[in-house]
């Protein structure tokens, strides 16, 4: 187990490992990168997989440092999350759901 | 006396004793060699020498700042095991959550399921050891502990600290010491 | 005393090369089988064997976006493989994916996801599956110690593949790092 972490808020964690000033310097570098991964199911016969991407804003800041920071938001995978694929693989989530749930009780 | 000379450096340079001298040292090489590989495993999973630098776990190692290193013997084999493997108490070398590179060396404070009081300048004033994890504690009070960086994964330890083997007049067992962590034994006292 | 001396060499034989391999495999390059659904699909569940290169254990030159093995921290007996989605310092939501956000039923919640911020400590890295949704990783147990990363994955053999088929070899392939440049 890794030590304690703190869950911020984006504002609140960039306030409290003071990187506001930064990150916001004139001189501050910033590459956009995305990084995907997915999410599948398995419905007996086929694998369902939903492309899920996550974006990040790769800054070289001021002091020569790199700091990451994520900036994946709503509308970032919105087309994936209402194309039919992702209908398909939620309908397959509620139906495990359903057969465990009928299984534990 | 001269031509005796002459005769014995043309002895070592005999191709046929050359050949034979070449095919008894890569012969003797490849034995040597070979059995390297065997003393690291060896090393790696069962036995290993240690050496114990800083004051962390002073008066139990280094109990002096004029003493030199403590050499202690890391014994590797089994440690593991769910039941008799890292007990309560132990002292255990294992790589620093911060720094892979890094060999720490603490006592087991407390093992998986113990509720913990931990000190500054951990942030909440109790912990539950989640499973396979040890919560690691220098005998020093001035000591980079799991207090700073939380309980650690059994999968870090490299070694179990068995004996002492230097300096010679403190050979042999390693003494107790350090605070109670575990919630429930302070309570009893 | 012959037979004795026989065993004795068989026996010193085997055990030289048994650690010769052991050895070659901790440190330098290893190809064992994976199974589980947490990489699909880069990873199929079975019969997947994959390459590792011992080069990177401990985090050494690895990258964000890389994949590798390590052990898994709430059970070091098994192994998992993973995808490194932050390496220490940077910013990263702890898990803005589909299910999660279908799960939560208030527009709220929803919101909150999207913003729900944690920091990577200091020698520690970020790990998800490939397959959020079926994987066991650092959304449950937090950052992974860089001290238990075994390898790096960077190829893998699928023998449900014939044997060769347009030029590959049971469906070799190169498992690539997949943080990449975004057009803006």
């Amino acid at each position: 187990m890794a030590p304690p972490t703190l869950v911020l808020s984006k504002d609140d964690s960039l306030k409290a490992y003071r990187l506001q000033s930064l990150l916001n310097s004139p001189k501050t570098k910033c590459q956009l990168k995305s990084l995907s991964q997915f999410e599948c199911s398995f419905d007996g016969g086929l694998y369902t997989c939903v492309p899920f991407k996550r974006v990040f804003q790769d800054c070289i800041m001021k002091n020569g440092k790199r700091q990451v920071v994520e900036v994946t938001d709503k509308n970032t995978n919105k087309l994936q999350f209402e194309g039919d694929e992702a209908k398909r693989f939620l309908n397959i989530e509620a139906n495990l759901r359903k057969l465990y749930e009928n299984d534990t009780e | 006396m001269i031509i005796s000379q002459l005769n014995q450096l043309r002895n070592q340079f005999n191709p046929t004793r050359l050949k034979s001298t070449l095919k008894y040292t890569s012969k003797w090489s490849f034995l040597i060699l070979s059995w390297i590989p065997v003393l690291m495993v060896f090393n790696e999973h069962v036995i290993y020498i240690g050496k114990i630098e800083g004051s962390s776990m002073r008066p139990t190692f280094n109990p002096s700042s004029t003493s030199f290193q403590d050499w202690v013997l890391l014994w590797k084999f089994g440690i593991k095991d769910h039941h008799n493997g890292l007990k309560h108490n132990d002292i255990v070398l294992f790589k620093s959550p911060e720094n892979p590179n890094k060999i720490l060396c603490k006592r087991i404070k407390a093992l998986q399921g113990d509720i913990v009081v931990t000190r500054h300048p951990y942030p909440r004033e109790t912990c539950v050891i989640p499973r396979n994890h040890l919560w690691v504690e220098g005998d020093n009070i001035h000591s980079i502990d799991s207090n700073n960086f939380g309980p650690i994964s059994k999968g870090l330890v490299v070694g179990k600290a068995t004996k002492i083997i230097w300096p010679w007049n403190r050979i042999g067992d390693i003494p107790n010491g350090g605070r109670e962590v575990r919630l429930n034994k302070i309570k009893q006292i | 005393m012959e037979n004795i001396k026989f065993f004795g060499k068989v026996f010193g034989y085997v055990l030289r090369g048994g650690c010769f391999i052991h050895i070659f495999q901790t440190h330098f390059y290893e190809f064992t089988e994976t199974r589980g659904e947490s990489m699909l699909p880069t990873l199929n569940s079975t019969y997947d064997f994959v390459y590792s290169s011992k080069y990177y254990r401990n985090g050494r030159g690895l990258e964000k976006g890389d994949c590798i093995v390590s052990l898994k921290p709430t059970d070091p007996d098994q192994r998992v493989c993973k995808r490194i989605t932050g390496m220490p310092g940077d910013l990263i939501l702890i898990d803005p994916s589909l299910q999660k956000a279908f799960n939560d039923d208030t527009e709220l919640e929803e919101d909150d996801n999207f913003n729900k911020y944690i920091r990577v400590p200091k020698g520690h890295c970020w790990v998800t599956g490939d397959n959020l949704a079926h994987s066991l990783d650092s959304r449950s147990y937090n950052s992974l110690p860089l001290g238990l990363i075994k390898g790096k994955i960077i190829a893998a053999n699928d023998f449900n593949k014939p044997f060769y088929e347009n030029g590959i070899f049971y469906g070799f392939r190169k498992i690539k790092n997949n943080y990449i440049d975004e057009p803006e």
